[in-house]
């Protein structure tokens, strides 16, 4: 049938096929998909063919219910999923199935068929979650899997994407996952030499994320010759500390949070684009600045890196080696600061080590944290800092076009540094601040940081004539 | 290093015939994003014109022109140490996308996501099915309906009854 032109107000979506409408509801969230289902007859049934399936107890639990009623509610949220959902799915394939569901033994059958059901449907990317959402990300405390991956599973060979949280698995049964791009784990402890054996089974894995996984007697060692691994996640997982160790030539994105140790990069990491470093975990302060150098001086090549607030004020401590300064390629740096004086020698040296910073973005984290939590820090006058003696350095000459800061509250720290990058910042065309919406708790509230915010965008000198200041 | 059996094909150059009776000259290596075009080609079944009865002239040369912008002649040939280069046309294009999927009117877009579902050209239907999953992200049902025109021919119980069977959607 050829299709033809019609000048009337079409309604556009109403005449496309329910495949292509199916296709296209596929892109929004799950809940809202099934929503289309009120709009009209037509659309009473697209949402049933949508083959990215993303199930959360979530959609049926309020959190002030009591645990019993919660319970019940997941017997809904369960029975939906399998005796509603899965009846009337009418896609032949699956792409994506996510089950995101804290109590899977009590409804062993039904979360065993349901995975059934996807793998069944060649599922290509599977997520299946069941940990449990009041366990605390920056706790010590190490979890463990509350599911077994079902043993049928592990013949299955279409998997492209995998993401396993607090699911119990046998690295030694990957064999068949050879087609595996991406990996998730989380939430679990890793048997003895299960990363190895991992990357020697999924030699084309891109993308292999961590977070919360711990085996207190292995070093984590993510090597392997030929590794294609482009991105690589790290959260504040638990291993034998001391030594990470990273053999993977082609990575582009590392992201790492959790205690400081020795990064041992044995590849030259030519086509590293971004990093993101988080070292809140860390108590301990002596001695790991130099480690930070290093591991800073390995991610040379990085355009885009954020740092966090040990970091700042850790790094000046330490020995600054000569070499460092030249290396960087860093165009967009963020700073996760809260903008104390314990922390501005580390920004200025961050500054000069980034000679070709083009966009600095400054992430305020409320509350300040100190390291190390029992010494109280050495608290410069900010004033003295920011305005006497000051060397300029030079990607504020010459590079920096952007400032952007986030959760503004012109506090007097941030006025200062502000003060200091738009006077001598002279090829500087935007800044952006995006005003906090929390009190500061000394009375300052969105309206007022508003105000400090529009007199600094009337009254600032600035180096550059080009400059806009925008508030959001 | 492109191959010898690649280059044999590079220059040869499909007829397409769009549903108003144009002729579309394509190249063969741009047309191979087509998997419609791509088993035709691999069936040996390209001679004359192919006719494409659901895409008319103005949706096909827009196909034809993001099919232009997304062939690459020389994939193979590029050595690796060009991979950065690669990044930034990487963002190029995504900008370049974007841009040519918002610069459509509704009718456009719509025979588009027609057009390029018939052709098989997923990068362009993803693109096109995101650009109208954007736009009904985050809309009420009744904003949904008033935005693409559409009648609700629900009875007010009949409506009552799927919002009852659908309770989790709307919480």
């Amino acid at each position: 049938m050829a299709a033809e032109r019609i000048n009337s107000r079409r309604d556009i979506i109403s005449s496309l096929p329910c495949e292509l409408l199916s296709y296209i509801f596929g892109f929004l969230p799950f809940k809202e998909a099934a929503r289309t289902s009120i709009l009209s007859t037509k659309f009473r049934h697209i949402w049933h063919g949508i083959d990215r399936i993303d199930l959360q107890e979530n959609y049926f639990i309020q959190d002030d219910e009591t645990e019993r009623n919660k319970m019940n509610q997941r017997r809904e949220f369960i029975n939906f999923a399998f005796h509603c959902w899965s009846k009337n799915f009418t896609a032949k394939t699956i792409n994506a199935f996510s089950l995101a569901f804290t109590r899977p033994r009590n409804f062993y059958v039904e979360t065993y068929n349901l995975i059934r059901f996807s793998v069944a449907r060649n599922v290509k990317a599977l997520t299946l979650d069941f940990h449990n959402p009041i366990w605390r990300e920056d706790g010590l405390e190490n979890h463990g899997g509350v599911f077994d991956l079902p043993v049928f599973v592990y013949s299955y060979q279409g998997f492209e994407s995998l993401k396993l949280f607090s699911c119990n698995f046998l690295a030694s049964e990957f064999r068949n996952y050879t087609a595996l791009k991406e990996l998730s784990l989380g939430w679990i402890q890793l048997g003895p030499n299960s990363v190895r054996t991992l990357l020697m089974y999924c030699p084309l894995l891109e993308s292999f994320s961590l977070k919360k996984c711990w085996n207190i007697h292995e070093r984590l060692d993510i090597s392997r010759p030929n590794l294609r691994l482009k991105n690589l996640v790290v959260d504040r997982c638990n291993f034998l500390s001391g030594l990470v160790r990273i053999q993977a030539p082609n990575l582009r994105f590392f992201k790492y949070s959790g205690k400081v140790a020795r990064f041992n990069f044995e590849s030259r990491l030519t086509y590293m684009q971004e990093a993101e470093l988080d070292f809140g975990q860390q108590s301990e302060f002596s001695g790991v600045a130099d480690l930070l150098y290093d591991l800073i001086d390995q991610l040379f090549s990085v355009r885009v890196l954020t740092v966090c607030s040990f970091l700042l004020q850790v790094i000046p401590i330490g020995e600054e080696p000569l070499d460092l300064l030249k290396t960087l390629n860093v165009r967009h740096l963020t700073l996760k600061t809260s903008m104390r004086s314990f922390e501005f020698d580390g920004i200025i040296f961050m500054l000069k080590c980034c000679p070709l910073l083009e966009t600095l973005t400054i992430n305020n984290l409320r509350p300040a944290r100190i390291f190390p939590d029992d010494v109280p820090p050495f608290e410069l006058d900010p004033e003295e800092f920011w305005t006497n003696n000051l060397i300029v350095h030079r990607c504020i000459k010459t590079s920096l076009k952007v400032v952007e800061v986030l959760g503004f509250q012109g506090t007097g720290n941030e006025i200062l540094m502000l003060h200091y990058l738009i006077s001598f910042g002279s090829v500087l065309e935007e800044v952006n601040l995006y005003l906090s919406e929390e009190d500061d708790g000394y009375g300052g509230n969105s309206e007022q940081y508003l105000q400090i915010a529009e007199s600094m965008q009337r009254d600032i000198q600035r180096a550059s004539h080009r400059l806009r200041i925008y508030i959001y | 290093m492109s191959t010898p059996s690649s280059s044999v094909f590079s220059y040869r150059v499909l007829k397409l015939k769009s549903s108003d009776g144009e002729i579309f000259e394509v190249k063969q290596t741009v047309a191979v994003q087509s998997g419609v075009l791509k088993q035709m080609m691999e069936d040996g079944c390209t001679e004359g014109e192919i006719p494409l009865n659901n895409v008319d002239s103005p949706t096909l040369a827009k196909i034809i022109e993001w099919c232009n912008k997304h062939h690459d002649d020389d994939v193979e040939g590029r050595v690796l140490s060009q991979e950065k280069e690669k990044e930034k046309e990487k963002a190029d294009m995504k900008r370049w996308e974007s841009e040519f999927i918002d610069a459509l009117n509704r009718d456009e877009l719509y025979f588009l996501l027609i057009g390029s579902n018939y052709m098989n050209i997923k990068e362009l239907l993803d693109c096109a099915a995101q650009k109208v999953a954007g736009m009904v992200k985050g809309k009420t049902p009744e904003a949904i309906r008033e935005m693409f025109n559409i009648q609700s021919d629900f009875t007010e119980e009949e409506e009552k009854a799927i919002r009852k069977e659908n309770q989790w959607a709307f919480n």
